[in-house]
């Protein structure tokens, strides 16, 4: 009974021009937005590698510590094709030294920060947008149009109790919202493992079936509430308009109205960063300043070019050299302990900003397509709870580094001072030429005696034992965990409008108006 | 009246859709003031066809359709001055009252100024119940709504009056009534032309044209 | 004939069941966004004048000595209005502003600036929460609902033949239909505006000025433009078709590609070859090579300072001043770049009437980009300003050698804070802003027109039976 009442409903829905149409558009968007975003990724991909090769490359080739720059890079995620996230409007990389903690990430594709205004559709969007309209199409009339052309009456005037023929409807209605979904998630699948040739790491397959599930639970949300307010209103056109009103609120409104005045809370309460960092600032420069000024020996030169990055000028006398060690084993230790003071108070901030972000998460989990979006980008992992843990993970990271720096002496003469040696006695008796020259000095006229001795072997660093950054992306039992608040939502909205339908069908008069 | 000229009149008069078949064939009919034209014939037989011909709703394939000599094609909208149409089964505007429906269709028919009490006496005539002459039109029965698309016709007083299937759906005593109606109708002079299915209608009828859904 | 037919529609149009659930909704979303809106305004308020302290600060402790005026940071961000309620002009995600860095010896401006970046990117929202955003989404989605079953649903009514056996003519039924949608629309639109208008100005947080109100009408003006284009393009769609559920799975479907899909395609772009921008890098080795041609073009000249008056030193700050040149430049162009890469890429989307309304939304209001380049200028003129000042004052004092603007030769007379010009960001004419919205406006007229004309054309072979 209730089979052949699905068979019905399904080849009814099929043949209908409003699916074939939602259909024909969700397929094309799919295709399009898949073509264009595994192009971006292996674009992000091709960043990457160079990013990381370069990194490596730097990290061969440094004289001295001062010069120290550890290039961390967060690989793309082959499923941000599917699910975009924040992936592409965030860098991908963080300049590590032990001077700063870092709290964002730079770079990435995104060269223009103009161009932050344009955003896209991805796959994900294309099953909120389209294929919930489709839905409601479906199901907007599956009572009250079965009442008005009098087909209703037909039908329950055989043997067929009204659950058997409500369900039918549901998993009529379920199977033809199934085989459009099923063959867009196949196909992006295929385009992006065949066509381009992207390997899918380990969590790729498992990922896309917790997506696909989400879909489906989803949809079949959608589904039952529209065939709950079929039974409701009294024409299929006021179910229609009220679906219609529903999509735009939940799907657009709330969640834009959720989302700003997140974004108000969190900047007002995220003041004290910017208030207390400046202040921090200053105050490590004083100090320094002030510590300077114990040192026993004073600077001699008038100004060095930029404030880290040390030009690699012959230094004069030993003096000098003797004057730079001491200030250099007393500044960094300081310039550590103040990048943990000021990571401390970007960290409260953080701490806010994670506090208002569970409480959006929250609330936006009540309504169906927001919780479908974000319970998808847990299970791809290309949200912002992805990339907290990734800055969780280099702060981490920086402690290994300051230890290792610590334990290799990296303050001292090591911090400045390119060779392991000092000076010869002919290279003093050179250098001493330009003692009687304050100042600047005439680099042009004795830019070629200098050379030769600029072309000496520099000992380069080896940081051979140095600690690698590994990002550690989830499990897939991590991302089932995440995801099982939402998942049991969507279950529950399920439940409760299957539920209600039920009832509201019971007390339903199947006759027609005529 | 005979020597009158006819109001509606059609000379050879064909028409055949896209798909091949032959709605109307060399049609020649001419309707004086007060006769009744009845066109008989099945479902499918071409009768709504002829009366769309008339309208201009669709061209005819040859022939001409005239409205108080006014070739429908050539100068339609001079043409709709002349001629009420009574269309079968119009849900008509829901969520308006019958006065409201009545009184709009009159005003497109060139009527205006016609005051509330003008408006019930042609609702009465129909028989349409007093109470209902304010009520919206969504709660009507098929029966009072084609008795309101009759008063519409009846409103708008042109010569000419093209009715489509009126008594499909009107209960015994509802059709007599509109018999009644009709008789009037061709007394006060009008040129009357009918389709139907409905053997008895054609009692009231001058002229009548059997015809099948063949030819 | 014509005044019954908009009547009836309008009646009709105005007493159904969507008329009153778009009444309802637009005006709370009216009402919710302006009280959002206050909050937010006020905290961008809040910023912005701590950030204008925080300069008069800097400027303070450097007016002890008239050469540490070079070195002081600056930053300059964009003027909160209350304009952004009308349009956000996603200034949130832009660069809030640009900063003076000294670099070398006298302020350039290098940097733009995020003062205020939202902290975790994925609150970052893709619609922005203002006026333009209802109008844009909302009620082009409410014109379209209006419109679409406007012949269908006569013509499954039987209406359509009754009304058609009648001397009307064609185009004044879709007149009819045109002008009751448009009235259905612009009425709550009207009524949401002035009851926002009245929400912020008894907020007292948001300054209303004669200006903002003028906009405020313009505003509504372009809405009713863009509206416009929908309600035809719901009628196109309805004369199309021979039944209302077709149409309205039709209109839907447009709507979704105009409104949802379209605006959204542009990111897909981004990464083309054309919308390149040289990277930090690339930029920064571009200003040495700069640098190091204009040393190579002195190559042969003695310009290493030695001391004080000489020729030398002259023509050392002569070279360096150069180089400056040079530098400003190739930051000038970088800047003009990225903006042309983005108004390039925004053109693109020129097909789509929403995105068409939401420039000339964002040109109107004077926020966003416009904003952006604006505040450029006026801050390029104010560093002209500021330097001019600097050597004004710098001439006066004897113990100065006048090199400008080598730190070590410059006056270090402390100088009055109040007599330091300050930066004042002023509001952009309205005539420019109507000059920077124009085109848009146009594009959308032109869009309205060729509708128009489609809808008449089409409806008169519309087969009323």
């Amino acid at each position: 009974m209730v089979r052949t009442i699905i068979k019905r409903e399904l080849l009814d829905n099929i043949l209908s021009f409003k699916f074939m149409a939602c259909v024909l558009v969700a397929i094309a968007l799919v295709v399009i937005s898949t073509l264009y975003l595994t192009n971006d990724y292996l674009d992000r991909l091709k960043d990457y590698h160079k990013g990381v090769t370069n990194a490596r490359e730097y990290l061969s080739k440094i004289p001295v510590y001062s010069y120290l720059e550890v290039g961390i890079y967060k690989p793309p995620s082959p499923l941000s094709i599917f699910v975009s996230g924040i992936e592409r409007n965030t860098g991908n990389t963080v300049t590590l030294t032990h001077r700063e903690i870092p709290t964002e990430l730079e770079g990435g594709l995104i060269k223009n920060e103009f161009s932050r205004i344009f955003s896209f559709f991805d796959p994900s969007s294309v099953i909120v947008v389209v294929f919930t309209i489709l839905a409601i199409l479906l199901s907007y009339d599956s009572i009250s149009g079965e009442k008005e052309n009098g087909m209703l009456s037909l039908a329950l005037s055989n043997a067929v109790p009204r659950y058997k023929f409500l369900l039918g409807k549901y998993l009529g209605g379920l199977l033809s919202l199934l085989f459009p979904l099923s063959f867009c998630f196949v196909i992006g699948i295929l385009m992006v493992l065949l066509l381009k040739g992207v390997s899918p790491p380990r969590n790729f397959f498992g990922a896309v079936f917790l997506s696909y599930l989400l879909s489906i639970l989803y949809l079949s949300a959608v589904l039952l509430i529209g065939i709950f307010i079929s039974s409701r209103t009294k024409t299929s056109f006021h179910s229609l308009i009220f679906l219609l009103a529903f999509y735009l609120i939940t799907v657009f409104l709330i969640p834009l109205s959720i989302n700003s005045y997140a974004r108000n809370m969190e900047l007002k309460k995220a003041r004290n960063f910017e208030m207390n960092a400046a202040g921090l600032v200053r105050e490590r420069t004083l100090k320094v300043a002030a510590e300077r000024e114990k040192l026993p020996v004073r600077r001699t030169w008038a100004s060095m070019a930029g404030g880290e990055k040390f030009m690699l000028k012959r230094i004069n006398p030993e003096v000098t050299i003797e004057y730079y060690k001491r200030y250099h084993e007393m500044r960094e230790p300081i310039v550590v302990d103040f990048a943990q003071r000021i990571f401390e108070l970007k960290r409260k901030d953080l701490q806010t900003a994670k506090k208002i972000q569970k409480t959006k998460v929250f609330f936006l989990a009540f309504l169906p397509s927001a919780n479908f979006e974000q319970a998808s980008e847990l299970a791809a992992e290309t949200g912002g709870e992805n990339l907290m843990r990734f800055i969780e993970q280099i702060f981490l990271y920086w402690h290994q580094l300051v230890r290792y720096l610590e334990e290799k002496n990296a303050f001292s003469l090591r911090y400045f001072y390119p060779y392991a040696e000092k000076f010869s006695p002919e290279e003093n008796d050179f250098l001493a030429k330009f003692d009687d020259i304050k100042g600047g000095q005439k680099w042009a006229k004795y830019k070629d005696e200098l050379n030769k001795y600029d072309k000496k072997e520099f000992r380069f660093l080896d940081l051979g034992d140095m600690p690698v950054f590994k990002f550690y992306e989830s499990g897939f039992a991590a991302r089932v965990q995440k995801m099982i608040f939402n998942g049991l939502i969507l279950l529950f909205y399920n439940l409760l409008f299957f539920i209600l339908a039920y009832f509201s069908f019971s007390q339903y008069d199947p006759r027609a108006q005529m | 009246m005979a020597n009158q000229k006819p109001i509606l009149k059609a000379d050879d008069l064909s028409k055949r859709y896209e798909d091949g078949v032959l709605a109307v064939d060399h049609l020649n009919l001419g309707i004086r003031p007060g006769e009744v034209y009845c066109l008989l014939g099945a479902n499918g037989a071409g009768k709504t066809t002829t009366i769309n011909l008339f309208l201009n709703f669709i061209p005819p394939t040859t022939g001409t359709c005239y409205i108080k000599g006014i070739d429908v094609t050539k100068d339609p909208l001079e043409a709709k001055k002349y001629v009420s149409f009574v269309s079968e089964n119009v849900m008509l505007y829901g969520n308006f009252t019958a006065r409201q429906n009545l009184e709009f269709f009159a005003k497109l028919g060139g009527k205006a100024n016609l005051t509330k009490e003008q408006y019930y006496q042609v609702m009465r005539r129909v028989s349409l119940q007093e109470k209902s002459f304010e009520q919206r039109v969504k709660t009507y029965s098929k029966g009072m709504r084609q008795k309101l698309g009759i008063s519409i016709a009846i409103i708008k007083d042109a010569p000419a009056v093209l009715l489509d299937e009126p008594t499909a759906g009107l209960d015994p005593k509802a059709a007599e009534e509109f018999l009644e109606i009709l008789t009037e109708l061709k007394i006060e002079g009008k040129a009357i032309l009918i389709s139907t299915h409905d053997i008895f209608c054609s009692s009231a009828c001058s002229w009548a044209s059997l015809s099948s859904a063949s030819s | 004939m014509f005044g019954e037919l908009w009547k009836r529609q309008l009646v009709e149009d105005i007493t159904s069941s969507k008329f009153l659930i778009n009444f309802v909704i637009i005006l709370a979303s009216v009402i919710g966004f302006s009280l959002l809106f206050l909050g937010h305004f006020q905290s961008l308020e809040e910023s912005y004048s701590k950030n204008t302290n925080a300069n008069d600060q800097l400027l303070s402790e450097s007016s002890k000595e008239l050469v540490r005026l070079l070195s002081a940071p600056l930053e300059f961000g964009m003027k909160p209005g209350p304009f952004l309620f009308i349009s956000d002009g996603y200034e949130e995600k832009i660069p809030k502003g640009l900063v003076f860095r000294p670099k070398g010896y006298t302020p350039d401006i290098k940097e733009t600036t995020g003062l205020k970046k939202a902290s975790s990117p994925d609150l970052s929202v893709f619609y922005s929460t203002d006026l333009t955003f209802i109008v844009q989404f909302l009620l082009s989605f409410f014109a379209v609902l209006l419109a679409f079953d406007a012949f269908t649903s006569e013509k499954e009514k039987g209406t359509l033949r009754l009304v058609y056996s009648n001397p009307v003519k064609r185009g004044h039924l879709v007149l009819a239909k045109y002008m009751s949608a448009l009235l259905a629309i612009g009425l709550p639109l009207l009524l949401g505006l002035i009851i926002g208008l009245i929400l912020l100005s008894l907020s007292s947080v948001v300054p209303i000025s004669s200006g903002f109100i003028s906009g405020l009408s313009l505003f509504f003006i372009i809405s009713l433009l863009y509206l416009s284009v929908f309600v035809l393009i719901g009628l196109l769609l309805s004369a199309f078709s021979h039944n209302s559920k077709n149409s309205l799975v039709l209109c839907l479907l447009v709507w979704i590609f105009l409104v949802v899909i379209l605006p959204k395609s542009s990111g897909l772009f981004l990464n083309l070859k054309r919308f390149d921008v040289p990277t930090e890098q690339e930029i920064e080795e571009r200003v040495r090579k700069v640098e190091r041609e204009v040393w190579n073009r002195h190559s042969h000249e003695d310009w290493m300072t030695r001391s004080g008056q000489d020729a030398s030193t002259k023509l050392n700050v002569a070279v360096s001043n150069e180089e400056q040149r040079a530098r400003q430049e190739v930051y000038d162009l970088y800047l003009r770049k990225k903006i042309g890469a983005v108004r390039i890429l925004q053109s693109v989307n020129f097909i789509s009437p929403s995105s068409l309304f939401e420039y000339s939304a964002s040109a109107l209001a004077g926020t966003g980009l416009f904003h952006f380049e604006h505040l450029w200028k006026q801050v390029t003129q104010y560093r002209r300003d500021f330097l001019n000042f600097f050597m004004a004052e710098d001439r006066k004092d004897d113990q100065s050698d006048h090199l400008y603007f080598h730190p070590d030769y410059l006056s270090r007379r402390p100088v009055d804070f109040n007599r330091i010009p300050k930066f004042e960001e002023k509001d952009i004419k309205t005539g420019e802003r109507l000059k920077d919205a124009a085109k848009y406006l146009v594009l959308l007229g032109l869009y309205n027109i060729f509708l128009l004309i489609l809808v008449f054309n089409k409806f008169q072979k519309y087969d009323v039976r």
